[in-house]
């Protein structure tokens, strides 16, 4: 039976949020399926997100996530407490994605669409945004853009990581990411726009 | 126009906070998706002597034998599922079609993956075999959903 009180507390500081990590995260090692059901319950929202936003495709995140929470199961003796939990389950997905679908990760395309014509750049005010809208611009973005942007503002892997993840020149995500900004600018103050004319 | 640089660099700032919301808060799944993570964990803990042999790596010919057993699986699946989709509602006498893709089904869908993507580490460049997997998985993803449906309905 699972102990439905949450182990993490709301008001749970970057420190103690480890601690409880690491306390959950060993009971689940030594295969305590309460304390991994713990975790998932915690960690859910944040993995099936980056999954959501890696395929954007309901029915894929969904067995991505779930895949994800599989391997860390069998994988989470190898976490041994180094940074926050979330971000290993993270990794975890990101190297599930990787190898699923690395063959379809079009390296050319994802060099090439640089090459597209950007449209004018007529940046608005993007203040009073919330991360939904953000959310659905990044959805919008080009596949090359969208998964820099992903792996380097959302996720803070650094420029080189995303560029061996993707099999990229560090130019190349560098041009990339500041061209998903530059798009999302865009993007978000003409929802704003919109929103203002409606 | 382009604007200042620092305009543009404080406009960055604000899309980095955002992101690290994004981050933090997730998005939460439309159903609870733990059931099925336990049920494939306890079928993963089974162990080998409960699973068939892996093909041997480097077997072309078993290579292909895998491609065209998952391509029977998807077809067979997706018929299925179509039929189960466009009929149902409209003759219950065969709304028992979907327990044809029983949540044994999944066992094999997930082989018949684990064997892709052995094939597919083989070759990467294969392009057949990556739209294979894709495929695949887009069919054991309608079964789950539709196994959850079902069960729900019941």
């Amino acid at each position: 039976m699972v102990d439905r009180r949450s182990k993490y507390p709301k008001s749970a500081d970057a420190g103690e949020t480890l601690a409880i990590d690491c306390g959950l995260a060993d009971r689940a090692a030594e295969g305590d399926r309460a304390a991994f059901e713990e975790i998932y319950r915690h960690y859910v929202n944040r993995v099936y997100g980056l999954c959501l936003r890696l395929t954007t495709d309901v029915g894929e995140a969904e067995v991505l996530t779930q895949d994800t929470f599989v391997k860390a199961w069998q994988a989470i003796a190898g976490y041994a407490g180094h940074g926050n939990l979330g971000g290993w389950l993270g990794r975890v997905a990101v190297n599930l994605w990787r190898d699923r679908f690395r063959a379809s990760i079009r390296r050319d395309k994802l060099v090439t669409e640089m090459t597209a014509v950007l449209p004018p750049n007529r940046d608005g005010v993007i203040d009073l945004l919330t991360a939904l809208d953000l959310e659905r611009c990044i959805a919008r973005l080009p596949e090359g853009s969208r998964l820099v942007f992903i792996f380097h503002d959302v996720e803070g892997y650094t420029h080189r990581e995303i560029a061996e993840l993707l099999n990229l020149a560090v130019g190349t995500v560098k041009a990339q990411l500041h061209r998903s900004r530059r798009l999302l600018r865009k993007m978000l103050a003409e929802d704003k726009e919109a929103a203002h004319g409606a | 126009m382009e604007r200042n640089p620092s305009q543009n660099d404080q406009r960055d700032r604000q899309l980095e906070r955002l992101a690290g919301q994004l981050r933090d808060t997730g998005t939460a799944p439309d159903r609870d998706l733990w059931p099925d993570i336990e049920a494939a964990i306890d079928q993963a803990e089974q162990g080998p002597g409960h699973r068939t042999p892996r093909l041997k790596r480097g077997s072309r010919l078993l290579r292909f034998a895998a491609m065209a057993a998952a391509l029977t699986l998807m077809l067979g699946a997706g018929w299925v599922g179509i039929r189960t989709i466009t009929e149902d509602a409209a003759r219950p006498d065969i709304a028992g079609l979907s327990e044809v893709a029983p949540p044994s089904g999944l066992a094999v869908i997930n082989q018949a993956l684990d064997e892709l993507n052995l094939a597919l580490a083989d070759d990467p460049e294969n392009r057949n075999l990556s739209h294979l997997v894709l495929m695949v998985h887009k069919t054991r993803g309608n079964l789950m959903r539709r196994n959850s449906e079902k069960l729900v309905r019941d």
